[in-house]
């Protein structure tokens, strides 16, 4: 049965970027139904692994598979929904639903416009992620939390079995990260899978079935035990020499 | 009005300008989005190069012009996707370079600023049937691509990470972007003139952007404006004697100052949120809940608009928003 194999395989992912070593074996599993989360402080080759597992970066050695296939042969981008952070959008006057649209160009062939089919996904995707009342509002006028939002309508309306989100709860207020954690929640319980970048658990602590937490790009702790304690800020701050220079020199 | 219309030129003239007035917002839409809004800029002085060059060998200057626009554009486009146009000194060579080598060429061929100036400032006289008809199809072509791609080319102009986790082709689209700004620039140096095409690309999309709400609304909205501008110039030209292309940037700018004054109080009416600064309980005056109609969201006549975290109603003059047990005027 296809069911028991992962939405998502990362094995042993090694990253050098510019010569320099971003990420030392790596691997994450995510199955249908699962949350995991992907925890590191900034710098900690986070985003750099959620981007080696989107392809948007390269990686050296290790295998990616999504649903089963290798990443460099897999193209059913439809079944995996990508949640970046709202502040990466360059989005000029665009409505919300506008926005929400994109995803649905996954399903589209090269010259087609939206049909009925799309604007039911795009409505539903509104609906679920409770911004129906704001689809034709200005995106940029949306707080943090609905930007987030309708980040995740516009990932949804694709009707994903995967989500891959970047800190979801990044410049967003407490009141609604809590709001935010209760919407992956449920997600989660409709079965679909979620790969969660966060700088720490916070609200999802309640949402999430394992995580791994890197630190200087190696996985230091994985699941709620097995911690080996990564210092904050010390292999940053001694690679610079600033807490004690003779160290760094040494280096 | 009507014997201006009879001449053949004013004819090829005004259906030359319309097209520029039409295709450049449209390809300008993406410009802008994208913030290249100097490339535009820059690949017109490319084209000076192409129309010195096509001077000094004797070829036609729409298809020499276009050719060389076309290339630096995808030169500098290459260059850009492989992260080595960050400084912008390469591409202030290139441009002056193109403005420069475009001025001499043309006048070792004889022909000097004065023959040069019906490009760079556009001129009604100097379109001729078969540019016409090549300006005709390009623009059509561009048309076609810039709207039937539409919702590709902004997905990727937002956000070109969850454009490619799409499976959309993103250094195809970034390329045929400026290949197509290059086109534009090309077909608009009759009309329009080179120096001054990318305004017209860019002008009506900010005036557009100013009474529209929406990416598609802007979109439409800009080649509208465009067309009017482009109108507007090219009859303010026959009038004025002035060149066309400076005519018209003017006219475009004048529909944009006029846009301003619209959708200035038009925006403050619509999106108008006093901030109130919270304040203790009892601080201020206020009614109880119970006492007041609670089903304001129902009742009609009531407006209500998202204020932050929570609903205002308005009604019957006033303002408020359900705290607590109480309503808060605001």
């Amino acid at each position: 049965m296809a069911d028991n194999t992962p939405l998502l395989e990362a094995s042993s992912l090694y990253v050098s970027l510019g010569g320099l070593p971003i990420l030392r074996d790596v691997s994450l599993q995510v199955r249908t139904g699962e949350a995991v989360a992907i925890l590191g402080g900034n710098g900690s080759g986070k985003t750099t692994t959620l981007r080696a597992i989107l392809g948007l970066i390269p990686f050296q050695q290790g295998s990616v598979k999504m649903f089963g296939t290798e990443l460099a042969q897999f193209h059913a981008w439809d079944r995996v929904g990508y949640v970046p952070q709202h502040s990466s959008l360059n989005v000029s006057n665009a409505t919300v639903r506008e926005i929400v649209s994109s995803g649905r160009l996954s399903h589209h062939r090269i010259f087609q416009w939206l049909n009925r089919e799309d604007r039911i996904h795009i409505d539903h995707a509104l609906e679920l992620v409770g911004l129906a009342d704001r689809a034709r509002w200005p995106f940029q006028d949306l707080s943090g939390g609905q930007k987030q939002r309708a980040l995740i309508a516009r990932a949804l309306s694709s009707r994903p079995e995967l989500l891959i989100m970047d800190e979801p709860l990044a410049g967003v207020d407490l009141h609604s990260q809590a709001g935010l954690a209760q919407l992956l929640g449920e997600l989660r319980s409709d079965g679909l899978g979620l790969a969660v970048v966060l700088h720490e658990q916070g609200p999802m602590a309640s949402v999430l079935d394992r995580w791994v937490t890197l630190c200087d790009g190696r996985i230091v702790e994985s699941e709620s035990h097995g911690a080996t304690d990564c210092a904050p800020d010390q292999p940053e701050q001694s690679r610079l020499g600033l807490l004690d220079p003779v160290a760094g020199v040494r280096r | 009005m009507m014997e201006l219309w009879a001449l053949p030129f004013m004819q090829r003239a005004l259906i030359a300008a319309l097209l520029s007035g039409l295709v450049a917002p449209a390809i300008g839409m993406f410009i802008v989005q994208r913030k290249l809004s100097l490339l535009g800029d820059g690949l017109g002085h490319v084209a000076i190069m192409g129309v010195g060059l096509a001077f000094l060998t004797g070829t036609a200057p729409l298809p020499t012009a276009m050719v060389t626009c076309v290339v630096a554009a995808v030169a500098v486009e290459l260059l850009r996707q492989r992260g080595k146009a960050t400084g912008d000194l390469g591409l202030a060579i290139l441009f002056y370079g193109g403005i420069a080598s475009g001025v001499m060429m043309a006048g070792i061929a004889g022909q000097g600023a004065a023959g040069l100036s019906a490009y760079l400032f556009g001129s009604l006289t100097s379109v001729s049937s078969s540019d016409l008809w090549a300006i005709g199809i390009l623009g059509v072509v561009v048309l076609v691509l810039t709207i039937g791609l539409g919702p590709r080319l902004f997905a990727v102009a937002v956000d070109e990470d969850y454009a490619h986790v799409l499976g959309i082709r993103v250094q195809l689209l970034n390329l045929l972007i400026v290949v197509l700004a290059a086109v534009t620039i090309s077909i608009s140096m009759r009309t329009v003139g080179l120096l001054l095409i990318s305004a017209l690309m860019v002008i009506p999309v900010a005036t557009s952007q100013q009474l529209f709400i929406g990416f598609k609304a802007a979109f439409f909205g800009a080649m509208g404006v465009g067309v009017v501008a482009a109108l507007i110039g090219t009859v303010g030209s026959f009038y004025l004697d002035s060149a066309t292309g400076a005519t018209i940037v003017v006219g475009s700018i004048g529909l944009l100052a006029l846009s301003w004054m619209v959708a200035g109080p038009l925006r403050r009416h619509r999106n108008f949120i006093p901030y109130v600064e919270d304040h203790p309980h009892g601080a201020l005056d206020y009614e109880r809940a119970e006492d007041h109609d609670d089903s304001h969201a129902h009742a009609p006549g009531v407006q209500t608009i998202q204020h932050g975290d929570h609903l205002d109603y308005v009604h019957d003059g006033h303002r408020h928003a359900l705290h607590g047990d109480h309503y808060d005027e605001h």
